[in-house]
């Protein structure tokens, strides 16, 4: 155990004759007293009681310091904070390496837009094949792919989450979405490549890379650019994807919800990393060096066999998955330079490799 | 960046000629060759749909999970094919199944996915105006909100500071932990939201409870944190969740408590079925999980003296004249021997009754003469 208390309360005198008051009636009621900023928020409109609604005066974020000094307890925001708070040892203290203003409503969407993969994917749509035996194996080597992204995902989220001060709480609360919309992946595309005789499918080593390299990044800004912006970018495209080349019900539901799953962690990463740089400026280098080494791993993810050749057999042909590649490539420059990292074609990995793609075979 | 992979691909033949190799229609295709398991996996209960309990067949089950998987550490699924040698090794800290895994744990996840709801729409937030509360009842209660919103979130923090250490390979228990950590920050986030919508606000901090958050979070073990936490702690929070729920000033409120309550009810569950996972498996780890209740138990004692129990006097008394007061007193040392005859209890059904005569709440709760349920019980 490596906390322990200051004392045996089971063997101290006080505590035994304070509840022994406590339980003759003689009541301290002094707590009563204490009361913060009043407040009576209600629903702003038909949605219901948002967080939006209660961020208001000392309960909202607005008046948060760049740098929390004053409360590294649990005590929610806008409590009354008396001496002799604990320390619970929280690493991330600054509110420009967290904050998106976005992220209330994110988490609000997160959980209006819940769904549950046993029960709302229609399975038996499934029952009939509606592609050849090759393509059902490409969907099921991209769903293990999927598996590992969802996995890894909620690693990240969750490695980050206990480490956030509490002044963040709607950071906190975004992020246990994520690890929940990220086990949810892995959890539908589990079901989808075992449903009806499937089968999983390899293990990317490549793939394996990029994930270590956003699980083990340095700091929040960095775990956050690189998962949200860099590897979600790539998962909504290909959750539009997989629902736009879908041949039944169930592949059709799987490719919506996990576009608007991860469209989710896109938002919030642009957002995020846009206010990020917005108050510090010189962090822009830093984020930049790790997405260099990121998107090089990227690269190395889309260019394996695992990955490529079973997007190809599904995309019906290497034009086509070629031509996925460099639009989600478009996109997610277009997010970055949106989010305040500039254009980043030239210094990418990714530009190289759509080149090597380029050409007249198809 | 603490990891570089293994190649620059801006400079690298090997995926050049591949990429011209497949431009040319010369395709690898070792994927396709995977080796894999196949099974015919199908919903048994169409109605619930396609479970984890579905797949729990084979090499992609978790009834054949040794205790010490051996060979995957990375971001592979269980069941997917790799090689030990060449997989990016996520450096997982928590490897056997005996560190992580309940009785139930699937059904538990499942469970927790089919019953999400939402605080901004799912509580009447309008309808508190139809109820009148006096000054003092509202006060109780928004210290009560206040508590509640402090302790928590020390239930998503602890689940996420131990799930991405984790081995892949106890994907249904990583999974139920993400659930956790979501349910928790909607507990977090609802009880905020009953403080700040009742006309008080949030009222102060805990120190006594915060140091029982702080002893949550530091536990050196993942299963003695989840002894503490999902047993001892998330036990006593049900208990006055249900507590809550008799007392409520509102029907508004009435419902916040129904809605936690099945949340917390699942959480306390698979914290029994882990303890009971360890009785049976690794008998050897009762002496270090006993130190670790010892000390759980001593910061829980702590607590029993705050406005936490003040709050919840004036709430069932109804006020604070002298007689609700007496009444509010009796109803709540009711819910105080429950929590401790319920822990108990819990502590028997995980096959860990010999922890009672042990318990720091044993000679206290007979000392104060609060404990007769608790003398009952044992």
């Amino acid at each position: 155990m490596a906390y322990i208390a200051p004392k045996d309360y089971a063997a101290d005198p006080e505590i035994v004759a304070k509840i022994l008051r406590t339980i003759s009636g003689q009541l301290e009621l002094d707590w009563m007293k204490r009361v913060g900023e009043p407040a009576a928020f209600r629903p702003s409109d038909s949605r219901g009681l948002t967080l939006d609604d209660i961020n208001q005066g000392g309960y909202g974020p607005d008046k948060l310091p760049e740098v929390i000094r004053h409360n590294f307890s649990m005590a929610p925001r806008g409590a009354l904070i008396p001496p002799g708070l604990p320390s619970l040892g929280y690493r991330v203290n600054r509110k420009s390496d967290v904050w998106a203003d976005v992220a209330p409503s994110l988490f609000e969407e997160a959980k209006s837009r819940r769904w549950a993969p046993a029960r709302d994917v229609p399975w038996s749509a499934l029952d009939v094949p509606s592609h050849d035996a090759n393509h059902e194996l490409a969907l099921c080597q991209l769903a293990t792919s999927l598996i590992s992204i969802g996995l890894v995902s909620c690693d990240v989220a969750a490695s980050w989450e206990w480490r956030m001060n509490q002044e963040f709480h709607e950071i906190k609360y975004l992020l246990c979405a994520q690890m929940f919309d990220a086990a949810r992946i892995a959890e539908a595309f589990r079901k989808r490549a075992l449903y009806g005789g499937g089968s999983l499918g390899v293990d990317s080593r490549p793939l394996g890379e990029l994930l270590k390299s956003i699980f083990l990044s340095d700091t929040y800004p960095e775990a956050s650019a690189a998962m949200n912006l860099t590897l979600f970018s790539f998962v909504q495209a290909l959750g539009r994807h997989w629902a736009a080349h879908a041949s039944n019900a169930a592949d059709q539901y799987l490719g919506t919800q996990l576009t608007q799953d991860a469209t989710r962690f896109v938002t919030y990463g642009v957002d995020h990393v846009r206010s990020h740089l917005h108050a510090r400026p010189l962090q822009a280098e830093a984020l930049a060096d790790h997405l260099d080494l990121c998107e090089n791993a990227l690269v190395g993810a889309l260019g394996a066999p695992e990955m490529i050749e079973p997007l190809l057999l599904v995309s019906g042909g290497f034009a086509a998955a070629a031509a996925f590649y460099a639009r989600t490539a478009d996109e997610y420059f277009r997010r970055c330079a949106a989010a305040g990292l500039g254009d980043r074609r030239d210094a990418s990995a990714l530009t190289p490799f759509l080149r090597m793609l380029e050409g007249d075979a198809g | 960046m603490s990891y570089y992979g293994s190649a620059d691909y801006r400079y690298n033949d090997d995926l050049a000629l591949r990429m011209r190799d497949i431009k040319k229609g010369n395709l690898d295709l070792g994927w396709l060759k995977a080796g894999t398991e196949s099974r015919k996996f199908a919903a048994e209960n169409k109605k619930r749909g396609l479970t984890y309990m579905d797949l729990n067949q084979g090499s992609y089950g978790y009834d054949d999970l040794p205790e010490l998987p051996r060979g995957p550490r990375g971001a592979q699924p269980r069941g997917a094919a790799f090689l030990p040698e060449s997989q990016a090794d996520l450096e997982p800290e928590l490897n056997r199944k005996t560190d992580v895994w309940a009785y139930k744990v699937a059904s538990f996840t499942e469970e927790a996915m089919s019953r999400q709801w939402d605080a901004t729409t799912d509580v009447p937030w309008r309808d508190l105006d139809q109820y009148e509360r006096s000054e003092e009842i509202e006060i109780a209660f928004a210290q009560l909100c206040t508590f509640f919103t402090e302790v928590e979130l020390i239930a998503t923090d602890l689940p996420a500071k131990w799930l991405w250490r984790m081995n892949n390979q106890f994907s249904e228990v990583k999974h139920f932990i993400a659930t956790q950590a979501m349910d928790e920050a909607r507990h977090a986030e609802v009880f905020r939201k009953r403080a700040l919508a009742g006309g008080v606000g949030l009222m102060e901090a805990l120190p006594q409870t915060e140091h029982s958050l702080k002893a949550i979070l530091d536990g050196d073990t993942y299963s003695e944190a989840s002894a503490f936490m999902h047993l001892l702690a998330e036990g006593n929070v049900l208990t006055m969740f249900r507590f809550s729920e008799f007392i409520s000033p509102t029907p508004v409120d009435k419902r916040i408590f129904q809605l936690v309550m099945q949340d917390e009810a699942r959480h306390v569950s698979y914290g029994m079925q882990h303890l009971k996972w360890i009785m049976d498996h690794a008998p050897e780890q009762k002496e270090q999980l006993h130190r670790a209740l010892d000390e759980g138990e001593n910061v829980t004692i702590n607590q029993f003296d705050a406005a936490l129990t003040e709050c919840m006097i004036v709430l069932a008394g109804k006020g604070t004249k002298p007689e609700q007061i007496q009444q509010g007193i009796q109803i709540v040392g009711n819910m105080q021997a429950k929590q401790i005859t319920e822990y108990f209890h819990r502590l028997e059904r995980a096959g860990f009754g010999e922890r009672i005569p042990r318990s720091k709440f044993t000679p206290m709760m007979a000392d104060l003469g609060i404990g007769q349920g608790v003398k009952a019980a044992l």
